[in-house]
């Protein structure tokens, strides 16, 4: 695709001087990259190798930004990490970077050697030795490196190596069974782990900043309650532990609070948001209003918090300072706004609106301004974002028929340009993702 | 030159300069590439003018991908009409990537 | 669960009589009362002759007085039969978020539970609780499905 602009265009005709000319336009589409085979000496190693390309070929495809140049047109099928390429051969098959590896057995543990290179400008750009202590963290390996090459081309933060927490679901769709459900960001089926057992009806996970920890919604005893759950130990723990329904948790940036809503019976059980100080156990109220809050999302710098209410008669999205100040409404268009969650850089808040019969998911300024719809679709919840702030996970469900029928949910990816969208592949039906800072 | 055989060379380029969308400050990012030219019309030498950039990764990454663009073997020979060479043998190319946030 | 379950089925058979989809369900109910005769004081019972839920509008946590009327009724019966507990059940239709659904089943479910309290039952009878968009009674993407689970359900609990 190449975008249409007006062009503005300066040219001298003094013999003297160089010739004046401006570029602004260019192809947005993928950009071709070779991967050499990863190189082993024994069976083990090679086997290394070709998982740990597959992942990192699979990573480079799915950001949109890269394809993998097939490799049966590849003319040196040299190992490069010590041999300079000839570059002519990669620039013949239009291959714009080239990337060659090995791995080999060393005392402690499995030792693997990369080298990036710019072909088009005849070098190497990037060089990469590294020792794998253990070979279960091959997956990890592969995620590391694909970061590495993605953030030396691009110039913005990799985001492979994460993971996603999700919801898992079966069943019929007025009886589902639903757990807690952690992958990596690939979905890849050797790194998918349940982590709870179904018996009890699980909402909403979200990570903490520290990595180590998620909160989410249990119904244990039909009560729904928020709760953390630690991915060292094991360990589930109630954090809201009020009088009536906790719900909509998130962590705050220091990993140190939950925010989240509470439905009090003394107040009419309209959910109004509380922060939740984990260290003390402490609570605050932050909104004290007669209609519903609920969804509330921190700011990266954990000064403002950004939420759904519908004080204003319909649901629609408000900033706040931390203490519960300055409430400010930011959603403009029409429609019914939910889920805000404010963007890791900073810049945007992405949410879902409900408008004549579909849901949009989008991205708007900090003061609603510059609303952008990336996708739409009858029903679509959850965005999250990846760590850099480039990316949207969110869940899709198709409709439902009274048989029973339909109403498939799954996850997907999307660039937030609105391109390049693709399931990420759940075992079961998959909603509620949500995903963990870079590992 | 006229604008019409500029246009083409420009035209050229743009089929070349692939570049990775949400670099992050693109809006402010103008790297010059300075090219010397055979009378062939291939590209004899590349460099970036305004190198005193490039620590700054953003500029680096759009300032590589404006050099694949000139070195791009999609765009040798350039398309330069033969009886001006003294008007192209050098060229100084400004890429602007502000079109990428229309 | 599954005597949760069981009720949802009962109570589909009872208040949409008029619903092709109703067969299997009428049957399960059928199936799962002994023998066709109704127990004072039982949810069937409650079913049957007084009427289980009530019905919300769009987005609103306001009881209407067809709602209003059920729950005097509801009420009447739960004086007749003090020994009962009851759980009020909050519901959502599928068009909204998860969370606003939550807050929203809450308010539904708060609403038939503070209505009850103040016709006369003691609270220490009655707990409510909300399932959002996660329980539909009807499953289907359609506004017959969806009026169907605006709804607060009061089911007997002992």
């Amino acid at each position: 695709m190449i975008k249409k602009i007006l062009i503005i265009l300066f040219f001298s005709f003094n013999a003297n001087a160089a010739l004046e000319v401006t570029i602004a336009q260019g192809k947005v589409e993928p950009t071709p990259i070779a991967i050499t085979q990863i190189f082993g000496a024994d069976s083990d190693t090679a086997r290394y190798g070709n998982t740990l390309r597959q992942i990192i070929s699979n990573n480079l495809t799915n950001s949109g930004l890269f394809y993998t140049v097939n490799e049966d047109l590849y003319i040196q099928s040299d190992n490069l990490v010590e041999k300079v390429p000839r570059f002519e051969d990669w620039k013949l098959i239009k291959a714009q970077f080239l990337l060659s590896a090995d791995v080999s057995k060393i005392d402690k543990g499995i030792r693997l050697r990369m080298r990036l290179y710019d072909v088009f400008n005849a070098k190497e750009i990037e060089k990469l030795q590294l020792t794998i202590p253990d070979e279960n963290l091959i997956r990890r390996v592969g995620h590391t490196v694909s970061d590495i090459v993605y953030e030396r081309i691009t110039g913005e933060t990799g985001y492979f190596d994460t993971r996603i927490v999700y919801v898992s679901e079966i069943g019929p769709l007025d009886q589902r069974v639903k757990r807690l459900a952690i992958m990596d960001q690939d979905g890849h089926i050797d790194s998918h782990q349940f982590l709870t057992d179904g018996k009890n009806m699980v909402l909403t996970p979200r990570f903490a900043p520290n990595k180590q920890l998620i909160t989410y919604m249990e119904y244990k005893n039909n009560l729904p309650r928020v709760y953390i759950y630690n991915l060292k130990t094991g360990e589930r723990e109630i954090v809201g532990d009020f009088p009536g329904m906790t719900f909509a948790p998130r962590f705050s940036p220091d990993s140190q609070s939950v925010v989240m809503s509470f439905s009090d019976p003394n107040n009419a059980a309209n959910s109004e948001i509380y922060l939740m100080d984990l260290n003390t156990r402490s609570r605050s109220r932050l909104t004290n209003d007669s209609g519903i809050d609920t969804s509330p999302s921190f700011s990266p710098d954990g000064e403002k918090i950004v939420f759904n209410s519908d004080r204003g008669g319909s649901p629609q999205l408000f900033i706040m300072d931390k203490n519960g100040d300055n409430i400010k409404r930011i959603s403009k268009g029409r429609g019914v706004y939910g889920n805000p969650v404010w963007s890791p850089r900073g810049d945007l808040i992405a949410f879902t609106k409900l408008t004549q019969g579909n849901f949009h998911i989008g991205v708007m300024d900090l003061n609603g301004n510059n609303e952008r719809v990336i996708v739409r679709d009858f029903a679509l919840e959850s965005p999250a974002w990846s760590p850099n702030g480039r990316y949207l996970i969110f869940h899709r469900q198709k409709r439902s028929n009274l048989d029973g029928t339909g109403g498939e949910v799954t996850i997907h990816f999307i660039d937030i340009t609105g391109y390049n969208e693709r399931i990420i592949p759940t075992p079961r039906d998959g909603s509620d993702p949500a995903w963990s800072p870079l590992l | 030159m006229t604008i019409s055989e500029i246009d083409l060379l420009r035209q050229q380029l743009h089929g070349c300069l692939n570049l990775n969308v949400g670099v992050a400050n693109l809006k402010e990012i103008k790297p010059v590439i300075y090219i010397e030219v055979n009378p062939d019309r291939t590209v004899k030498s590349s460099k970036v003018v305004n190198k005193e950039k490039l620590n700054d990764p953003s500029f680096r990454t759009a300032a590589e991908a404006a050099m694949r663009a000139v070195n791009n073997p999609d765009c040798s020979p350039l398309l330069l009409p033969a009886d001006k060479y003294e008007q192209w043998k050098e060229i100084n190319f400004t890429f602007d990537f502000s079109w990428m946030f229309d | 669960m599954l005597m949760v379950a069981g009720f949802f089925l009962a109570s589909c058979a009872a208040t949409k009589t008029d619903q092709g989809g109703d067969v299997d369900a009428a049957s399960a109910s059928a199936s799962s009362s002994s023998g066709g005769e109704i127990t004072a004081g039982t949810q069937e019972d409650l079913i049957v002759n007084v009427g289980d839920r009530v019905f919300f509008e769009f987005d609103s946590s306001e009881l209407t007085v067809d709602a209003q009327a059920t729950l005097d009724a509801q009420a009447a019966w739960l004086m007749q039969y003090p020994d009962t507990n009851i759980t009020v059940e909050g519901h959502a239709d599928e068009r909204g978020t998860r969370e606003y659904n939550l807050a929203l089943g809450d308010k539904r479910a708060f609403s038939v539970y503070s209505y009850l309290a103040q016709a006369g039952i003691d609270t220490n009878r009655m707990e409510y609780v909300s399932w959002g968009k996660e329980r539909p009674e009807v499953i289907g993407s359609d506004e017959t499905a969806y009026s169907q689970n605006r709804r607060g359900v009061t089911l007997v609990s002992n």
